[in-house]
């Protein structure tokens, strides 16, 4: 079993593309909240364009290194077919899109240093004799290797771990290395890794010349930072009120015309050719990192298609985030519960486990009234979840960050508190509540003056439950943006890199987003459980 | 611009008010520590309520923050 974990096969293949993808994922994390929007999507790019070719250069290996080779005409074709596809993708994103070319070679190199620190760290452990504790050495690694080994793995046959089907390597798992496979380790894994490399690597030299007509590469990096970074640090007056234009429960603008004039100047000046719209410069500070509809306003823009009509868009991102996370939660709820099993599949399996565990905990607060308010205040929970984590994604931004969004929730919250009470203890019951709960004459002689305090306390709870939200979130976000721009404000130099501080922040903001969905869901239960009957009693 | 009292006043006011919260929340949590210390056993229902109190206690903060960032344009 070792001899095979340590040679160079499909199942290495497999890995490395595996690699590529998470570390791609984060490194595209990284690079779109530090260096900026262009370089990010650079880097995306440059990934995924070595991925296909990747993945396609995978596939015919496995033609072609099966026990009975496949050499027919689709192998030709495919191989035929994935130079022009590697050179017309790295043109179009080069050439036509002016993605920053050193991201996307960072991008498209990704996969090589991949296959190399993976090549030398198998010749290091060789050398050093270690036995490798691979998890993958498991039954699916020895079921995709299993026509090299001959006769050795015949006693792991009757065992494969029921996650073998899930492992990433399935695609060559099923086709099988056969004899063609390179036995010896060492030397040959390198020779392989260098071939891989040269085949991969097929037609980046003539990069440079696609793009010796862009010196403008560069500028394009430098110009998105200061867009993207321009971040909160060049605060003008009342211009903050602009990005933020319907936010105005909480302001005195109210009567101006903010929303008109987002609308309006948003796009007036986008048309000016500074390929920069990695945030809405023209607004004042930017309290957060661009989003998704930035990077669709920049695309559009890039290709020349009119963007005026993402006006009415934009001035309701927030609504167009919130409908975003609904529809992932609720696509998700849809397609868990509609083929349920008695054994569950994964997706099933983890949204029974996230119910049952908030089922749980509910019921040691509402007690025998749980399953009424599970589903509202489930969803509540995940919903607010999903929305406070959106903004930590790059491209998301959270609608939890705006005062409108968690308003609307706390009075919804409110009104079902409220109906609760009307229902449950009756209106008469409900005016005794809100009365004080006098019980002797004391307690009545004191109804004037806990009656005005008791509704004060009511209309309280939902602004203190908004604001709480909103102000964690958007101090969060605005947190997490300053300090991705703390030193390249301060040392420009560094921009070009871009100095990750926020990230320990990061993993920070992770936890306060769920503590603070689980703060909101917790008070809104606790005051629904203040109106039940049951919870009434205990408050004396 | 001319000199404003805002300037000083908005951050020192919410270090105020994050002293306050914070004395406030180390005093729950220890209690709440030695709690769960004493009785394992009730660790959940201590946790729920010490974090009930925490959200509380932050709120106060929160306001300080939010009622900066509310003058923030005035500055």
């Amino acid at each position: 079993m070792d001899t095979h974990s340590k040679s160079f096969d499909l199942a290495f293949l497999g890995r490395v593309r595996n690699a590529t993808i998470l570390l791609g994922i984060f490194g595209s994390l990284f690079v779109f909240s530090f260096v900026g929007t262009q370089s990010g999507l650079g880097w995306c790019a440059g990934a995924a364009v070595s991925l296909v070719n990747f993945v396609l250069l995978q596939w015919i290996l496995t033609r072609i290194f099966r026990p009975q080779p496949m050499l027919g005409p689709i192998v030709a074709l495919a191989f035929l077919v994935k130079i022009p596809l590697l050179l017309v993708s790295v043109w179009l994103s080069v050439g036509v899109f002016g993605l920053p070319v050193l991201w996307f070679s960072l991008g498209f190199f990704l996969l090589f240093a991949v296959i190399i620190l993976k090549t030398l760290g198998r010749l290091l452990v060789q050398r050093s004799g270690l036995q490798v504790s691979d998890p993958r050495n498991g039954a699916a690694f020895r079921m995709g290797t299993r026509g090299a080994s001959g006769d050795n793995d015949s006693g792991d046959k009757g065992t494969p771990s029921p996650g073998s089907r899930l492992d990433s390597n399935g695609d060559s798992t099923k086709s099988g290395l056969g004899k063609a496979s390179l036995k010896a380790p060492g030397l040959k894994t390198s020779l392989g890794a260098l071939l891989l490399f040269f085949l991969l690597g097929l037609g980046w030299p003539l990069l440079p010349t696609l793009t010796a007509e862009r010196p403008d590469s560069q500028w394009t990096t430098t110009i998105d930072l200061e867009t993207v970074h321009g971040v909160a640090l060049a605060q003008t007056g009342h211009d903050d009120h602009s990005h933020d234009g319907d936010d105005h429960s909480h302001d005195d603008h109210s009567g101006h015309d903010h929303d008109a004039a987002h609308g309006g100047d948003a796009h007036g000046d986008h048309g000016d050719g500074h390929g920069d719209h990695g945030a809405h410069d023209d607004h004042g500070p930017v309290k957060h990192f661009p989003h998704l509809l930035n990077y669709v306003e920049w695309v559009l823009e890039k290709v020349g298609a009119p963007t005026s009509w993402m006006a009415p868009i934009f001035k309701y991102e927030n609504a167009f985030f919130s409908i975003l996370v609904g529809l992932l939660l609720g696509g998700a709820a849809a397609v868990a519960s509609s083929r349920r099993e008695m054994i569950p599949g994964r997706l099933q399996a983890a949204v029974e486990l996230a119910v049952e565990t908030f089922y749980n905990f509910i019921r040691g607060i509402l007690g025998e009234h749980t399953r009424t308010y599970l589903p509202f205040l489930g969803t509540l929970f995940f919903y607010i979840w999903g929305m406070n984590w959106l903004g930590l994604i790059p491209g998301g931004k959270s609608p939890t960050a705006y005062l409108n969004t968690t308003l609307t929730l706390a009075v919804i919250v409110f009104l079902v508190v409220q109906i609760t009470g009307l229902i449950r203890l009756g209106p008469g019951g409900w005016l005794h509540h809100l009365a004080g709960s006098p019980k002797d004459p004391v307690g009545w002689a004191l109804v004037p003056l806990m009656l005005p305090l008791e509704l004060v306390g009511e209309i309280a709870k939902p602004v203190s439950l908004s604001l709480r939200l909103f102000g964690n979130i958007m101090g969060e976000d605005t947190l997490l943006a300053l300090f991705a721009v703390l030193l390249t404000i301060s040392v420009p130099a560094l921009g070009a890199v871009g100095v990750p501080l926020h990230v320990p922040f990061i993993f920070l903001a992770l936890l306060a987003s769920s503590i603070q969905a689980l703060v909101f869901t917790l008070l809104a239960t606790i005051y629904i459980s203040q109106m039940l009957p049951h919870g009434h009693e205990e408050e004396h | 611009m001319e000199m404003n009292l805002l300037g000083i006043g908005l951050p020192v006011g919410l270090g105020l008010a994050a002293l306050g919260s914070g004395i406030g929340l180390g005093n729950a949590v220890s209690s709440a520590m030695s709690a769960m210390a004493r009785q394992p056993e009730a660790i959940g229902k201590i946790q729920t309520n010490m974090i009930i109190g925490l959200a509380f206690i932050e709120a106060l903060t929160i306001y300080a923050f939010v009622t900066v960032f509310i003058l923030q344009g005035k500055l």
